[in-house]
Formats: C-alpha cells, sequence, structure tokens
C-alpha cells in the first residue's frame, strides 16, 4: 500500500476515535516512520486503548481497504 | 486537573446533595440548598461533556456520537432547571415545557450510542446474544409494564397520561441503550477505554432505576414523601457518573496526544 494513503488512513481512523487534535499529531509522527512501523504503531496503539481484539479488527479494515 | 481531585470533587458534590435532603431541618433552608444541590449534578456532567467535546470534531467520528449524548445531558438539565424554576414560582411542573426537554434527550442520546456502536465494529454474535436477550427481555417488561401501563391514570388527563407514558417509552430506548453500552464495554474489553464507557454505563443504569421508580410512585414524588424524594440522590448519583465517564476519556485522549508530543529519545 502506498505510505500517503496508509498515513491518510490511519490518521482518519485516530481522528475517528481520538478526535482531530490527536490525529494531527500522529501525522506528523508517521510521516518519519516506515509503512510497518506506521502499522506497529496503530495496533499497539489500538491495543492499548480498544483493548486487543477490536484494534486486530480495525487494523485489518485499514489493511483490507 | 488530576483524577484524585476530580472524584473528591465529584463526592463532595454528592455529599452536600445527601445533606441538603437529609440534614437541613429548616424547611425554607432545606429546600434552597435542595434546588442548588439538585442543579449541580446535571451541570457539572454538561460542562465535562462541552470540555471534552474540544479534542474532537463535533461533524464526525466519535465527536459526534458524544456530541449527540453531550446534547441529550443538555436536555436532561434545561428540564431539571425548568422543573426547578416551575416549582419555585409555584407553576404546574408536569405536564411542561420541561417535559419535552427531558423526553427529547432520550433519541439523541439513543443515536450517540447506536453511532458508537458503528465505529466500535462492534458484532452481534450469539454469545452476546445469549447474554444479552434475557436481559433485554428483563428491562424491557420492567420498563413497559411499571414505566408505561403503570404510569397510566385514569383520573389524569389525556395529555398527563401521554406524557408519562412517553417516559415509558423513553425508559424502553434506555433500557436498549443499556444493552447497546454493554456491547461497548464487551468490545473494548482490556483497552483503556473500557472504564470510561463503563462509568457512562453506570450512568444510564442509575437513571433507568429512578425513572420507572419514578413513574411507578409519582403522587408520592411529587407530594415530596420520604423515601420517595430521595430517587433525586440517584438521578444526581447517575450525572456524576456521565461527568466522570467524560473526565476520564479525555484525560485518556490527553495521555495519548502527550504520548506523542514527547519527542522520542535521540538514538546513540
Amino acid at each position: 500500500m502506498d505510505k500517503d494513503i496508509l498515513i491518510k488512513r490511519a490518521v482518519g481512523l485516530i481522528a475517528a476515535h481520538f478526535g482531530d487534535s490527536t490525529a494531527k499529531m500522529y501525522e506528523k509522527h508517521f510521516s518519519s516512520l516506515s509503512e510497518d512501523a506506521i502499522l506497529a504503531t496503530i495496533e499497539e496503539l489500538l491495543s492499548e486503548i480498544v483493548g486487543p481484539s477490536n484494534a486486530k479488527k480495525q487494523t485489518a479494515i485499514l489493511c483490507a481497504l | 486537573m488530576k483524577k484524585f481531585y476530580f472524584i473528591l470533587m465529584l463526592s463532595a458534590v454528592f455529599v452536600v446533595q445527601a445533606a441538603s435532603y437529609t440534614l437541613i431541618n429548616d424547611e425554607d433552608l432545606s429546600a434552597r440548598a435542595e434546588t442548588i444541590s439538585y442543579l449541580l449534578p446535571p451541570l457539572i456532567a454538561v460542562v465535562c461533556g462541552v470540555f471534552l467535546l474540544r479534542f474532537f470534531n463535533i461533524r464526525h467520528g466519535r465527536g459526534l456520537s458524544l456530541s449527540l449524548i453531550v446534547l441529550g445531558l443538555a436536555g436532561w438539565l434545561l428540564g431539571e432547571v425548568l422543573w426547578v424554576l416551575f416549582g419555585i414560582l409555584d407553576i404546574n411542573q408536569t405536564p411542561s415545557i420541561a417535559d419535552l426537554f427531558y423526553i427529547i434527550a432520550y433519541p439523541l442520546m439513543a443515536a450517540g450510542f447506536f453511532m458508537e456502536i458503528k465505529r466500535g465494529k462492534v458484532e452481534w454474535t450469539a454469545k452476546k446474544a445469549l447474554f444479552l436477550l434475557p436481559l433485554l427481555a428483563i428491562g424491557f417488561y420492567f420498563t413497559i409494564v411499571y414505566g408505561i401501563i403503570g404510569a397510566y391514570d385514569a383520573e389524569a388527563s389525556i395529555f398527563e397520561n401521554m406524557i408519562n407514558m412517553f417516559y415509558g417509552v423513553g425508559d424502553t430506548i434506555l433500557g436498549l441503550l443499556v444493552a447497546i453500552i454493554l456491547m461497548i464495554i464487551w468490545e473494548y474489553r482490556g483497552g483503556k477505554i473500557f472504564f470510561p464507557w463503563l462509568y457512562i454505563f453506570m450512568g444510564v443504569i442509575l437513571t433507568l432505576i429512578p425513572d420507572i421508580l419514578y413513574a411507578v410512585y409519582f403522587d408520592a414524588y411529587m407530594e415530596g414523601l420520604s423515601p420517595y424524594r430521595y430517587l433525586d440522590l440517584v438521578w444526581g448519583l447517575s450525572y456524576l457518573f456521565f461527568a466522570y465517564g467524560f473526565f476520564a476519556l479525555g484525560q485518556l485522549v490527553k495521555d495519548i496526544q502527550n504520548r506523542i508530543s514527547v519527542p522520542p529519545p535521540a538514538e546513540e
């Protein structure tokens, strides 16, 4: 998946859960990471916040899009 | 504000409310203290909700669902203010325009919680159905029998009966919300967001129980008889749980933001 698209989707997911201001902060952070690191970061973050099972579901949707 | 001080403040508000209902012997002073302490919890809940919304864009995502829930609570707050005002001015408290604000809150909150289900990708599984359906059946039985049928008063006007039954319908929606929030909590188990939703769930449960009792013991409550007048304390507690749920959710978002705003340690 193209990195820019991945960042856009990951940021969208963060915005939906934790608000736009949080998403903007992560957008900047993600631009310095590789695709794998972005996915790992978002799965780790979601796992901690929404729980491991829901995080898996959310990241699977993110990758499938 | 730190969690400890916030809990301390909410506890103090509840203690003041409980004291104003139980400890003051002077009738005038008691009435005034009850009025102020009665309005404090819903006001705090709405203020906490508005503070939480500053993290979100209220046009989409969790911001939209939370804003609908907060709007519902604001409806209840307006209803409470009008209820108290009509009481002071010796105007009929129910049926009145206050009822409109109370009733409008139910569909608003329902919409907010339904959106939350959608965002959480919460799925209806056989295991969940097995657990939730009996609870839903019991909840519906109580709300329909006591909230709708029990609220019917042969001596009251059609309009009054309609208002009372609308509350029953609202409580049925609230019962459905309880099931929805249980599904949300179930989905988020193991995650930090589980707890704010648990507090909000407590807020809904503690609204539903006195709502049903209010419909059943309407006359005794309106006459200010004990223990029915203490229903106000349970409603007060429910608002404080909503407030704490919003506060905890805000703290969680703040925590996530702080984590990213702290630069990672430089690699050697």
